[in-house]
């Protein structure tokens, strides 16, 4: 299969928990055990207050959408997705916002609303790599 | 005695957890590590620190970020090994932060 954007390399040590997570189909959240806090992206520090206790666990994958762009143009030749794709920032159940893509939707301003809610889906890439993708929960009342 | 007003003081110095080649450690954490250790050398919280100076492969915004710390003032001006020197005397002629967090070049194969 020929991939469609580049791939994070090297996957940084404190990330890790984070793809492994992925590479089975759960989608794992640094938090901080002090102040019992998710965030996002993974890193040693809690942004919060400064904990260096991290710990990981499963995110239930719903969130909603926080904001979208519908991308015409590729950002970059490295990205061969076919446009147009939805450009997601989703805000998850625990609190933290991430960058990814909104799938199995029409790319349409129509079929897309912010605060829709949203539920992952795993899209495995390669061995290493799984992405956590997102398309419009199918359950009434799926998020927040 | 020279007035202190209006100068820069190193208040607290610290260094990441471990030095040497770290392959499990990330610049990123090499950094963090310093500046929470450097932080904590000085009694302060993390709260305090309202500017930060880097030379290096990070910028300041992003190192703030990552701290979740929103500074005053940021500088990530790298001219080679005397920027930590350069740094510290624009603090000192210029004050625009109380509490700057300098975090040096850290060296690791992430």
């Amino acid at each position: 299969m020929e991939l469609e954007r580049p791939l994070p390399h090297p996957i940084t040590p404190e990330a890790r928990p984070y793809w492994e997570g992925l590479r089975e189909h759960r989608l794992m959240l640094p938090g901080c055990l002090d102040c019992g806090r998710s965030f996002f992206y993974p890193r040693i520090v809690c942004p919060y207050c400064h904990s260096r206790q991290i710990v990981w666990t499963q995110a239930s994958g719903r969130g909603r959408l926080h904001a979208f762009e519908i991308a015409y143009q590729p950002m970059g030749r490295a990205f061969t997705v076919k446009p147009p794709y939805v450009l997601a920032m989703i805000e998850l159940e625990e609190g933290p916002r991430m960058m990814s893509n909104l799938i199995n939707v029409e790319p349409d301003p129509r079929a897309i609303r912010c605060d829709m809610p949203v539920e992952v889906v795993f899209e495995r890439l390669t061995d290493e790599i799984t992405l956590p993708l997102f398309q419009p929960a199918r359950a009434a009342g799926g998020g927040r | 005695m020279r007035a202190l007003s209006n100068a820069a003081c190193i208040v607290g110095v610290d260094e990441s957890d471990e030095i040497g080649t770290l392959p499990h450690k990330s610049q990123l954490s090499l950094h963090l590590e310093a500046v929470t250790n450097a932080v904590r050398d000085a009694g302060l919280r993390m709260a305090d620190v309202d500017g930060i100076f880097t030379a290096g492969q990070h910028s300041p915004a992003l190192l703030g970020e990552a701290l979740g710390i929103t500074p005053r003032y940021v500088d990530g001006t790298s001219v080679g090994g005397c920027s930590f020197i350069i740094t510290a005397s624009s603090r000192s002629s210029r004050p625009r932060a109380s509490s700057a967090a300098s975090a040096g070049p850290a060296r690791s194969r992430p």
